[in-house]
């Protein structure tokens, strides 16, 4: 009877533990399947994140800025840094960590620095720097290709949340800045394949 | 005396032996974490990129020209949309363009009955539009039994006939053309078209790396996923960076390999301990 009554306890426990760990995980999935899909996320689900600092110009920000100084400093070594303070401007940018996650921190801090690289350098920073604004992410949404201020096409696709920039990257911040605004990303731009096409849809855009 | 001797032998032997399996237990806890920072992983860093590159008298073998990809075999798209991820992400290190070739003998039969059936048989494949748009790098992905009847008929080298034969069971290889300018010129990648998809995504992947010059396999490494291991892996970060080292225009084509090696050591010295820990570097 004892040994009943034991064996009894010992399951109810068991029941209790299982129904308490089913709902520890269970809750919070349920939780983020709740999120509206049009709300701007990262792939990683978390929200894009806006904020506006309309007292900095681009340049200034991308200074200040002690996250993104990988970034700056290879911008400043290039052609395009110079056309950074042009009124109604779009600029993507990656932070030191997304480089360093990507493994093109290296990339962009030693090879492409070199005066044999700089042509490169030029064309890779030309991809992140669009000469009209893109005021929000909701303008962003809606947009399907922009066109960089080296004449190239970035292709811009809305997926669920999400907003993909390029072939690989996805927007994780945006801020308003005083001349235009900048978009984070978690990888730098590249057009890595040979476009037969230009862009289709930029009289769109303009 | 001897008695005395012998215990004495012993106990230092069983000292060295613990002492011995100690280390060895402590090395293999700590060589992925502490890699970097306790200053070893360097060397160790240099020697695998140099391993990696071809060894010490390699000279720098890579691409110079626009990528001209054909894909034959499954063109699910699942498979091209993988396939292109791995060229978007090489073509930010190296800086070479690609250009998919749309072209006719995507059907394997087809591909092999072409090539059989030429009087120069060769690996390229031309676009649709134009005949001068043809392929310089072809990946097959096709049944082990194809692979070797296209190897026997282009011909490949005798080592990827032998290796595709149906006693063997290999999952993929490539093969890369280098010219005597050191240049990489073509290259054909093979994938079996029946494996799980984490192990197909894993060869894809390594396959067309290691075509941009990151040739040969360092056994168990540390920091590449070019480790001899047939198991599902991730492209590192080092392997991005040894890729990005490799195209750097300072250092020509034909020069020697050792100081590519080293910036990127150099630069790991001072920069890498986050990604020391190579679970947290793929």
């Amino acid at each position: 009877m004892e040994g009943y009554v034991q064996m009894v306890i010992q399951y109810s426990l068991q029941h209790v533990c299982i129904t308490t760990i089913f709902l520890f995980f269970a809750l919070p999935a349920s939780a983020i399947d709740a999120v509206p899909i049009d709300k701007p996320l990262h792939t990683d689900g978390s929200e894009i994140i806006k904020s506006s600092n309309k007292s900095l110009s681009i340049s200034a920000f991308m200074e200040e800025d002690e996250r993104l100084t990988l970034f700056t400093t290879a911008l400043k070594s290039s052609s395009v840094w110079q056309h950074l303070n042009n009124n109604n401007t779009t600029l993507f940018v990656t932070t030191n960590e997304a480089l360093r996650t990507e493994g093109s921190a290296f990339l962009l801090d030693v090879v492409l620095t070199k005066k044999e690289n700089e042509e490169r350098l030029n064309q890779l920073m030309a991809y992140h720097l669009v000469p009209n604004r893109v005021a929000s992410i909701a303008e962003l949404r809606k947009i399907s290709m922009l066109a960089s201020i080296g004449e190239d096409c970035i292709p811009i696709t809305a997926a669920g949340g999400s907003i993909r920039v390029g072939p690989e990257a996805f927007v994780t911040e945006s801020i308003s800045a005083k001349n235009g605004n900048i978009y984070f990303i978690d990888r730098l731009l590249w057009q890595p394949y040979l476009d037969d096409h230009h862009c289709d849809s930029l009289e769109h855009n303009k | 005396m001897n008695a005395n001797f012998t215990i004495k032998t012993v106990s230092i032997l069983s000292f060295w032996i613990f002492s011995a399996c100690l280390m060895l237990q402590t090395n293999s806890v700590l060589a992925q974490q502490d890699i970097v920072q306790n200053g070893k992983a360097p060397s160790q860093l240099l020697i695998e990129s140099i391993r990696v590159l071809g060894g010490f008298r390699s000279p720098v073998v890579r691409w110079n020209r626009v990528v001209k990809l054909a894909i034959v075999g499954d063109r699910s798209t699942t498979t091209m949309r993988k396939i292109t991820s791995i060229f978007n992400k090489i073509s930010l290190m190296t800086g070479i363009r690609y250009k998919q070739i749309d072209h006719a003998l995507s059907i394997p039969e087809r591909y092999l009955e072409a090539i059989g059936g030429s009087p120069h048989p060769h690996l390229r494949l031309c676009g649709r539009s134009a005949s001068t748009n043809c392929a310089n790098f072809v990946v097959l992905v096709v049944s082990q039994e194809l692979m070797h009847n296209i190897a026997l008929s282009l011909p490949l080298k005798p080592i990827y006939q032998k290796a595709t034969a149906r006693k063997n069971k290999i999952h993929c290889f490539f093969s890369p053309t280098v010219t005597s300018n050191f240049e990489i010129t073509h290259s054909l990648v093979w994938v079996r078209n029946d494996l799980e998809e984490f192990m197909l995504n894993t060869c894809l992947q390594e396959e067309i790396y290691q075509s941009f010059g990151l040739f040969n396999d360092y056994s168990n490494s540390h920091f590449y996923s070019f480790n001899n291991i047939v198991a599902p892996k991730k492209i590192t970060s080092f392997d991005k960076q040894l890729m990005a080292s490799l195209y750097d225009a300072a250092f020509p084509l034909g020069a020697s390999i050792l100081p590519i090696a080293q910036q990127l050591t150099d630069y790991c010295k001072a920069n890498c301990p986050d990604s020391g820990d190579v679970s947290n570097s793929r």
